[in-house]
């Protein structure tokens, strides 16, 4: 995971550069953890620029944050701790929106323009944007801890230690939230196996 | 809905959440070998963990953004921090 090498600095070396104020070695953080804190954003949003958004605002809150970084767990997991929680509350953030949007478009008698709320009738979708629809709402539905297992194990290949660490729960918690999500996916998508 | 109303298969008894660690190469090495030598006279997990391969890769939306975005990432992410900074001081 510590992508450093003999000639790079750990990423604990730099987070202790970067507490003494070297601007150039937080960037260097950035600059390693960028992509995989953007995939992980985009696994939450589905989004690009959302993503993007999100990726950059738990590097921000690292920053901030910095002096609380102790190193007892690797930097990795505590900025991925960070992520997972500025996504979660992205996630209710939109959903408090969309139930608002909701209930206005309602007392408006105007339809809602989140994609979730206003479906389009599947006989005028080709396959491909159907499976994507139902694998958002499929996703969409998971709680949001079985989602959080469910992506870092999925999508992204941690191990479940690593995400109990960034959970901040046990193994078999995750463990339970894991299995659970999968048969909550298995039912929703068996249609297209 | 025009759908291929499919059940999904289950598997024998108590025995979901091992496929699901199995799946994802999280078991030790001697409930790995039982897992598969129980699947090697049952069908209906068979199709349970087939199914379950088939699914889950689908569930997986990767974006790769090009250079560009990238370049922009980057400048925009300076430009906060500098922001944060010029904050804090």
């Amino acid at each position: 995971m510590n992508e450093s090498s003999s000639l790079k600095p750990g990423d604990e070396e730099l987070v202790a550069l970067a507490q003494k104020g070297d601007q150039r070695a937080f960037e260097e953080l950035v600059q390693r953890h960028q992509q995989k804190a953007f995939r992980i954003a985009f696994d939450f949003a589905r989004d690009r620029e959302e993503a993007k958004d999100l990726s950059q605002e738990a590097f921000l809150r690292a920053y901030t944050h910095l002096s609380n970084f102790d190193g007892r767990s690797g930097f990795y997991t505590w900025f991925y701790r960070i992520l997972v929680n500025v996504c979660l509350d992205y996630r209710r953030r939109q959903k408090r929106t969309a139930a608002e949007e909701f209930d206005e478009a309602v007392e408006n008698q105007v339809e809602p323009s989140h994609p979730a709320a206003n479906p389009v009738s599947p006989d005028q979708r080709v396959m491909a944007s159907q499976l994507s629809e139902k694998i958002g709402e499929a996703l969409e539905a998971l709680p949001p801890k079985q989602r959080t297992a469910f992506i870092l194990k999925n999508h992204q290949g941690l191990s479940i230690r690593e995400i109990a660490e960034i959970m901040q729960t046990a193994e078999g918690t995750v463990k339970v939230h894991l299995h659970r999500a999968v048969r909550a996916l298995r039912a929703n998508l068996s249609e297209f196996a | 809905m025009a759908k291929n109303e499919k059940r999904p298969s289950t598997t024998c008894d108590n025995m979901e959440q091992d496929f699901v660690l199995y799946y994802y190469h999280e078991l030790q090495i001697s409930e790995q070998s039982n897992i598969e030598l129980h699947l090697k006279d049952c069908e209906g997990c068979r199709l349970y963990l087939d199914e379950m391969a088939s699914i889950l890769p689908l569930t997986v939306t990767a974006d790769e953004p090009p250079q560009a975005f990238w370049d922009r990432y980057s400048r925009e992410m300076r430009q906060k921090l500098a922001d944060t900074r010029g904050k804090k001081s």
